[in-house]
């Protein structure tokens, strides 16, 4: 028995060697996602942690932002028309009244009262009227502690507010005609927003674009030893061909200037059109060409065969002509992640931006063939070169963009771009200096937050 | 001068794609089998595959170059392979009631006429506890011991799980041989 689970043992043992296995697509798929991964492994650590700085400082940032605009907004209102209103005031002669008033005074005034706002009840411009009718506060209008004054516009409403007893407007002996004359001058004239689009859109540092991107794409070939056979094949039989690239971007924007990255999958094609001959050895038709035939003649006592012969021929080696015709595209397709740097200035309803930098691409797919190197005879596949491609590509960038603000959100933009590559997509060990560049343009949304 | 594996493992410490590859393709086929060993399905021997793999690349700069490379990255597929074993135990931990000792099956001889798929399969029909126990105990060479701490379990678990696990596939073999026997005739 002992003997028998022994021997289930050893023939487990050996059925086990020599199994063969292939891996699936689904596999092969996974593990070319994995070792990518290990390729970028920390730059993905470091994207995470500078989105999560990022995040980290938009809501600081915003906080903080809530707080001046609310102030900017009252600085805009009492700088441009309320100091108009004091002017006037001086030169309705009442000391007493702008003496007590300096722009940081009704500002801080102002905010007082425009908490306080919120829980009156009673229309401020009622308690006006009511005040430039019989020129004083009835009792019940003064349980608010507050005299409003509101600037209305025929399509928006905007009110400044300032706290009664500061102004100490009782005592005074402002007239309500006076009052009158201030604030009814300036409810014609002032303009509307005096929140501008630009005190909010100086609020919203950050913007998401998504893009789509036709491009002409170009490869530029050098070869090591200047091997001008396969060089001037190459580059007689290929041409530019149109590409694409989709991805997004994210701006960082810190005034006019702005830092930019994101991802997007980028491919790059070229035409190919081979048309060449080259030619191969026919071992079949190659032959010996039969020279000299040397005959030696010995007469020695015991040399049974007395004569030999000697023949001298020459090879000659028949070879036929080959075409080669192969036409196509080649691609290569990379993972991009741009850090660009950029400046941006608007024009009415324009933005308009230039940004320089780089992109590292990491290789995600390429097909297609190319002339065996060195001596062109074939094609490869591009697959049998695998082993001297480049995983990861650098790329230079040149951006330039109009954006279309249609809301002050929302935008178009248009990017016209040149890339290139700052190395070739195969590595040191291949003779062959391959590079892109790319001309493209950008079409796409973006939204400011 | 370096030889092949050395600059493969120089190049995955240098995290260099085409090594990293190189090595996942020289070495498939023998983890693959590995972990089919240890796995209910192909699906989940690739998932463990590839989290095996994933050690191997970040740990690679541990291996100290003593001893065999291979034997190395088995054991770190082995482990992970028994981790995914471990997450998964409470769905395997059951016993097959024809998996239960005979003593009729021990007292009868075994006839080699059975071929090694023929092995593989009943192997991989076992519950998964005793595949796991003789797949560690036969073909990784673990002690009964060693198995207990890996497992978590005693070792006489261990031992017992063993002895199941010869005994069925004896029940199993001498089925097939009996089968084989009467087409035969």
């Amino acid at each position: 028995m002992k003997d028998d689970l022994q021997h289930i043992e050893e023939l487990y043992r050996d059925a086990i060697i020599g199994q063969e296995f292939e891996p699936t697509v689904s596999f092969k798929t996974r593990i070319s996602f994995l070792l990518m991964y290990l390729q970028i492994r920390k730059i993905f650590i470091l994207l995470l942690i500078l989105i999560g700085i990022t995040i980290g400082v938009y809501f600081g940032y915003s906080s903080i932002i809530n707080g001046e605009l609310h102030q900017t907004n009252h600085e805009a209102i009492i700088s441009n028309e309320v100091s108009e209103n004091i002017a006037i005031v001086e030169d309705e002669s009442n000391p007493s009244f702008t003496e007590d008033l300096s722009v940081s005074d009704i500002i801080e005034m102002e905010t007082d009262a425009y908490t306080v706002d919120e829980k009156v009840t009673k229309e401020p411009a009622q308690i006006l009227d009511a005040y430039l009718q019989t020129g004083e506060v009835s009792s019940s209008d003064k349980k608010y502690d507050i005299n409003t004054i509101s600037v209305m516009n025929s399509k928006e409403a905007y009110y400044i507010s300032v706290n009664s007893s500061d102004l100490n407007l009782y005592e005074s002996n402002i007239s309500p005609v006076d009052i009158d004359g201030i604030f009814s001058k300036n409810m014609d004239e002032i303009e509307p927003p005096i929140i501008s689009e630009n005190t909010l859109k100086k609020a919203r540092i950050f913007s998401l674009s998504l893009y789509g991107s036709p491009s002409i794409t170009m490869a530029g070939v050098k070869v090591e030893n200047g091997d001008n056979k396969y060089l001037n094949i190459r580059k007689d039989g290929e041409s530019p061909a149109l590409s694409w690239a989709v991805g997004g971007d994210i701006q960082i924007h810190l005034k006019n200037w702005f830092i930019q990255t994101g991802i997007n999958y980028s491919v790059y094609r070229n035409n190919k059109n081979y048309n060449y001959n080259y030619q191969l050895l026919d071992s079949a038709n190659s032959y010996f060409n039969y020279d000299t035939v040397w005959v030696w003649i010995y007469d020695p006592p015991n040399l049974e065969y007395p004569v030999m012969v000697g023949i001298d021929t020459t090879w000659v080696p028949v070879y036929k002509d080959i075409n080669v015709y192969n036409r196509g595209t080649n691609q290569w397709s990379y993972l991009e992640i741009p850090i660009l740097v950029g400046y941006q200035f608007n024009y009415r309803k324009f933005d308009f931006e230039i940004a320089t930098g780089i992109s590292i691409g990491f290789l995600m797919n390429y097909s297609g063939s190319l002339p065996h190197f060195p001596d062109v005879e074939g094609m490869d596949n591009i697959d049998k070169l695998d082993n001297n491609i480049n995983r990861t590509m650098y790329n230079y960038l040149l951006q330039l963009g109009m954006i279309y603000n249609f809301s002050k959100k929302w935008s178009i933009l248009t990017q016209p771009y040149f890339k290139q590559n700052l190395q070739s997509v195969f590595d040191n060990k291949y003779p062959v200096n391959q590079r892109f560049s790319a001309v493209g343009l950008n079409v796409g949304l973006r939204v400011r937050f | 001068m370096q030889s092949d594996n050395e600059k493969i493992i120089s190049g995955c410490i240098r995290n260099e794609y085409n090594s990293q590859k190189i090595l996942y393709k020289k070495y498939y086929n023998v983890l693959m089998g590995l972990c089919l060993r240890y796995c209910q399905s192909k699906a989940e021997a690739e998932d463990v595959l590839l989290t095996g793999f994933y050690r191997i690349f970040r740990n690679i700069k541990k291996y100290d170059g003593t001893g065999s490379f291979e034997n190395w990255i088995k054991r770190i597929v082995v482990n992970t392979a028994i981790d995914n074993f471990r997450k998964n135990s409470k769905y395997y931990y059951h016993d097959n009631i024809d998996d239960f000792i005979d003593k009729e099956i021990l007292s009868e001889t075994m006839h080699d006429n059975f071929s090694s798929n023929d092995i593989l399969e009943k192997v991989n029909e076992l519950s998964e506890g005793s595949r796991v126990v003789f797949n560690l105990f036969t073909i990784e060479g673990y002690s009964h011991k060693e198995i207990a701490e890996i497992l978590d379990v005693s070792e006489s678990t261990s031992k017992t799980q063993l002895r199941r696990a010869k005994i069925s596939l004896k029940k199993k073999l001498l089925e097939i041989g009996t089968i084989k026997t009467n087409e035969k005739r």
